[in-house]
């Protein structure tokens, strides 16, 4: 019971992510797609979608954008990702019992990212938003799961 | 770039602790990335996890005086070679290090009690590569998707069954438990 109330604080984190890219529309890829140098808030959510995917990276070379340091984007993988046509589908399928803590790790400095909020998603596009609250809502679930299913043997 | 004394610093401010007395230290992504490892990471007596992924680092070093380190987490950085292991090879449970340059898996037959092995995005081309990890008889967990032997197996389950026939032992690979149908297949298939 205790474990259940516990995967239960994941919850509404999973349903708003399941809400979120139910919500992204053809159109929304197609507008993102427009940008050739797309706000800085969206690379670097998709780099947070690559890594999740354990989609090949860019090494780590530091890049000033307005203001904010960050790492060089691999945002044309990205458009290559969003090119595919189970890009959606394949995120709402995503095994997100397999993350692991490395995944988490490599993460972090994404989701450490004072960008990285579904605010300033919120200015870029409705792709952003469903993308940034998709992590996020990985990170919770794995951070929560790994407290919770040792539990269960 | 910053060093080692500067990024266990940012971990000291950050957190409000003090870095020799810390069970975990993280000191991943850098900004500037960290580029050399060196031996004021010595230090860190209490250290079991030492966190160092989201660098620039090319090579393990400094290792020696970190007596409890269990997980040494080391991704996306640009390591070539497993080196600069063997002050830690007694106690190292778990090395995490995907998103490396590495081509072989030498030098991993001494870290005898590793479980966990996380390898994604490296440089892994040749099944004999993976016959290495034959000497790791404790490890549990491997990781190995995106290296170029993966991709080039990726159509089929002939990767899986490979794995499971040279490490019967595996419990899990790419996230997912290995089952005994796919370490039956592989043995037939590995011989």
């Amino acid at each position: 019971e205790e474990v259940e109330r516990d995967l239960e604080a994941a919850k509404p984190a999973l349903v708003e992510a399941e809400a979120a890219l139910n919500a992204i529309r053809p159109e929304d890829i197609k507008s993102l797609k427009a940008y050739k140098n797309p706000p800085v808030v969206i690379k670097i959510i998709f780099d947070g979608v690559l890594l999740l995917r354990r989609r090949p990276v860019l090494k780590c070379q530091m890049v000033e954008e307005k203001s904010t340091l960050c790492y060089k984007d691999n945002y044309s993988v990205s458009v290559t990702m969003m090119n595919e046509s189970s890009f959606l589908s394949d995120l709402q399928n995503f095994a997100k019992e397999s993350i692991t803590d490395e995944d988490i790790e490599l993460l972090s400095p994404y989701v450490e990212n004072p960008l990285f909020t579904t605010e300033a998603a919120s200015k870029a596009s409705g792709l952003a938003v469903g993308l940034c609250k998709w992590v996020k809502a990985m990170f919770t679930y794995h951070c929560i799961a790994k407290v919770v299913i040792p539990k269960m043997d | 770039m910053t060093s080692i004394k500067d990024a266990i610093k940012n971990f000291e401010t950050k957190t409000n602790q003090v870095a020799t007395e810390c069970e975990k230290v993280l000191l991943y992504g850098q900004l500037p990335p960290i580029m050399k490892m060196d031996s004021s990471l010595g230090t860190l007596k209490a250290c079991k996890h030492l966190a160092l992924s989201s660098n620039s680092i090319e090579k393990i070093s400094g290792l020696k005086g970190l007596d409890s380190l269990e997980v040494l987490s080391i991704g996306r950085n640009q390591i070539k070679k497993l080196e600069g292991l063997e002050d830690v090879s007694a106690t190292l449970k778990e090395l995490w290090m995907s998103y490396n340059l590495i081509e072989k898996f030498n030098g991993i037959e001494k870290l005898t009690n590793l479980t966990v092995l996380y390898f994604s995005n490296n440089l892994i081309a040749k099944w004999v590569e993976v016959d290495r990890l034959r000497e790791l008889v404790k490890l549990e967990e491997l990781l190995f998707v995106g290296n170029p032997l993966f991709e080039a197996h990726k159509p089929t389950e002939d990767f899986r069954i490979n794995v499971a026939g040279r490490l019967p032992w595996l419990k899990k690979l790419d996230g997912q438990p290995v089952d005994d149908d796919e370490r039956e297949r592989g043995k037939a298939l590995v011989g």
